[in-house]
């Protein structure tokens, strides 16, 4: 089958391609790239002018609930999500029902994407049985399975031991662990960035501070076992000096990602104790999201990441000591991005384009991230005059909570196409026929 | 004003509008019979989440000498979180035609997530560490009738500053009105980001005892020995307690003040709470009228308030 992408804009940061290309995908893969393709052979062209095309978004970090959750999620909604904000492979965490934490759940999660999923989905392992931070798991095992890399998800590894270990252990597989860092003792039950803001609400606060002292504890242990370790959704710009000075050294090894909300929102969301705002690590003063921004764009942070987190209604309708965090972000993290990040003139598109693609791409070792002849046809298409109001009604995602929720968003998707196969046409999803 | 969620909220003018309305409720208590007919047919939902026996006590005291009918609806908060949702609970009540809803929740934020889901004006009685304003109008009333003006007045508030929702609701009254507040305590009990909004900290009692007009004790919990915010019960009391010889070298005329419960010879001396100095009983007179003020105020009185008789 032949799919033809015409007169559209083709950004892709990896080979550093930014102009107009007509783009034809044959059997899944792309098969040309020039200026102008006309072929009357062809079954399928796409209208892409006045479209941004890139090549599929990678996220590094997604929750999508499925086994345990489906009412809040499942694979086949959180790719359908996935789909409609442009992404065409994820990374989902393993903090699910049960915790994927060995082969048969692995298997279980590929198995599922194979028959529901739109689009691709990478498992990641749990580094701890259960994500109890005490006992490794069998990684040799689960990569035979299919998982992509090792994640402590939302549960911190507290133990400095087993971390140790765990990148020791990690680097026979030359995969990447996906860490959350977090001193839980320090966070406490902190609900919010620590500050004057979150004290005069009687709130307790989450200090930033614990997680600069767990990216400091890891990138020591990375140096000292020369594992791969990414840091997943940083939200303090210390976090990224420490980060920083581990690269020079070991540029290799290190990474690390930022959701789009910690770049666009700061702490100041928490008025008026709005639920959807309560989010870990939590969103932080409007002046270190401004250094985070600045770190950004100089380079410092590779990914960006989704960080879906689906939650119910009801759970985000309680106190707000009671109500759940998290905010889903597939389908805004490209347009929140566009909107408040390129469109303002903070940071270049293809600075952004780059952290969703190939960056990630070249972290976890995938074969994806740039439009090149004989690679997988996996490419989005953007609309990024088109302003879009984000409200239920548009929501995609089994959840709604999500922090930019009646927000009006420039650049959602309009085409989505994993291995040459349209999964979102004109900003509608095509369900898997089956 | 609709709802009394928190004083930060809330201007310098309503304050001053509920501590003199607050002065003509006080007067009735001394007559034989202490009851207007200003609330006559309105509803007061006592709508706790937390043991309370004085707060409930005294907003229940409150509506009935304005002649209001008083609902007393207790909900343990571990039935909370085991089904109905805060917002399901008022629902309820509000199917019963209330006109006041008085709460008490353990989370912060409670009172005011209540105001978006219901008609009836919302009382904050108490919410998590956020906010108690009609304490914070009652301690302020309760100086201001001692000391005849709040303006730079020097205030110290002492304690579990971190923990206590009366500290922030004081704080923001006492700013407002233009006392001079200074916070003491330990600074793992003292936030230090108050000094942003022109508050002292203070981490010596002695010296600070020694400037102040009024002191608030605040009741400290052992509760929080256990998560070392202090090693123990005896040297948080040394360092900060009010006793005998901190009272040697304290003003003449220092107010001392007390939100109660106390713990006697703990945060504050026996002698002392007794003593000529103390007002905290005082308080307890003060609150119903407050809280009378308040409740006559938001039913849409216009602060003048006369003698119905």
């Amino acid at each position: 089958m032949k799919i033809l992408l015409k007169n559209g804009r083709v950004l892709d940061p990896s080979q550093g391609i930014d102009k107009k290309v007509d783009i034809l995908i044959e059997n899944g893969t792309i098969n040309k790239l020039a200026e102008s393709i006309n072929d009357d052979k062809i079954k399928e062209t796409i209208d892409c002018t006045n479209l941004l095309i890139t090549p599929g978004l990678i996220d590094i970090n997604t929750h999508l609930r499925e086994p345990g959750h489906e009412d809040h999620e499942s694979i086949e909604s959180g790719t359908m999500a996935a789909a409609k904000g442009g992404y065409t492979s994820i990374l989902p965490m393993p903090d699910t029902e049960p915790v994927i934490d060995d082969i048969t759940h692995v298997k279980y999660i590929s198995a599922t994407a194979q028959r529901d999923a739109l689009i691709k989905v990478h498992p990641v392992g749990a580094i701890s049985k259960g994500l109890e931070g005490k006992q490794l798991t069998e990684m040799g095992n689960m990569i035979e399975g299919g998982a992509v890399a090792f994640s402590s998800d939302k549960k911190a590894i507290m133990n400095a031991d087993l971390m140790h270990r765990a990148m020791q252990y990690s680097k026979m597989f030359n995969t990447t662990l996906i860490l959350y860092a977090n001193d839980e003792n320090l966070a406490g039950h902190g609900q919010v960035n620590a500050s004057l803001l979150a004290t005069t609400m009687g709130l307790s606060g989450a200090p930033k501070e614990a997680e600069e002292i767990m990216v400091v504890r890891d990138v020591i242990l990375a140096r000292l076992t020369r594992a791969k370790v990414h840091f997943a959704h940083l939200s303090s710009p210390y976090s990224i000096q420490y980060i920083l000075d581990g690269k020079k050294k070991f540029p290799d090894i290190l990474s690390c990602d930022i959701t789009p909300y910690h770049l666009t929102l700061s702490d100041e969301e928490i008025r008026g104790y709005n639920t959807m705002a309560k989010i870990m690590p939590p969103l932080r003063k409007a002046e270190h999201v401004k250094k985070m921004v600045q770190h950004f764009k100089d380079g410092h942070i590779d990914c960006i990441s989704s960080n879906h987190e689906p939650g119910s209604d009801y759970s985000k309708s309680l106190e707000f000591s009671e109500a759940s965090f998290g905010t889903i972000g597939l389908e805004t993290a490209f347009p929140a991005c566009y909107t408040y990040l390129v469109k303002t003139g903070k940071i270049p598109l293809d600075k952004i384009i780059r952290a969703m693609t190939s960056r990630p791409a070249e972290i976890i070792g995938l074969k994806a991230g740039s439009i090149k002849k004989g690679e997988p046809a996996d490419i989005s298409c953007f609309n990024l005059d088109k302003e879009t109001l984000y409200d239920t009604e548009a929501i995609v995602s089994k959840s709604k909570n999500s922090i930019y929720l009646n927000k009006k968003l420039f650049g959602f998707a309009e085409h989505t196409i994993c291995e040459g196969i349209p999964v979102l046409k004109d900003g509608i999803i095509v369900k898997k026929s089956t | 004003m609709r709802h009394l969620i928190d004083l930060e909220s809330i201007s310098k003018e309503d304050i001053i509008k509920i501590l003199d309305t607050a002065k003509s409720f006080k007067e009735i208590f001394t007559r034989d019979v202490k009851k207007v007919p200003a609330l006559r047919g309105k509803t007061v939902v006592n709508l706790f989440f937390e043991a309370s026996t004085r707060t409930r006590n005294s907003f229940e005291l409150a509506a009935k000498r304005l002649s209001a009918d008083v609902l007393n609806f207790n909900v343990s908060s571990s039935s909370v979180s085991k089904g109905e949702s805060l917002i399901d609970t008022a629902k309820t009540i509000e199917a019963m035609a209330s006109d006041f809803i008085v709460i008490r929740h353990p989370s912060s934020g409670a009172a005011k997530m209540l105001s978006r889901h219901v008609k009836s004006a919302v009382i904050n009685a108490g919410d998590g560490t956020h906010a108690h304003p009609t304490q914070a109008l009652l301690d302020i009333f309760t100086m201001r009738e001692k000391k005849l003006k709040i303006k730079n007045l020097h205030v110290a508030i002492v304690g579990d500053i971190l923990h206590s929702r009366v500290a922030r609701s004081n704080l923001w009254g006492l700013l407002k009105l233009g006392a001079k507040v200074t916070l003491v305590g330990p600074p793992t009990l003292v936030p230090r980001h108050f000094s942003k909004l022109g508050v002292e900290i203070s981490y010596n009692m002695d010296k600070t005892i020694q400037e102040v007009d009024v002191v608030n004790m605040l009741r400290i919990q052992k509760e929080r020995q256990d998560k070392n915010y202090f090693p123990s019960i005896m040297e948080y009391a040394r360092s900060f307690g009010m006793n005998e010889k901190r009272m040697k070298i304290a003003k003449k005329d220092l107010l001392i003040m007390h939100p109660g419960p106390m713990n006697r010879d703990i945060e504050i001396s026996s002698s002392i709470a007794d003593g000529p100095n103390s007002v905290i009983n005082e308080q307890v007179t003060n609150g119903v009228a407050v809280r009378m003020a308040v409740l006559y105020l938001l039913s849409g009185g216009d602060g003048k308030f006369e003698d119905p008789a």
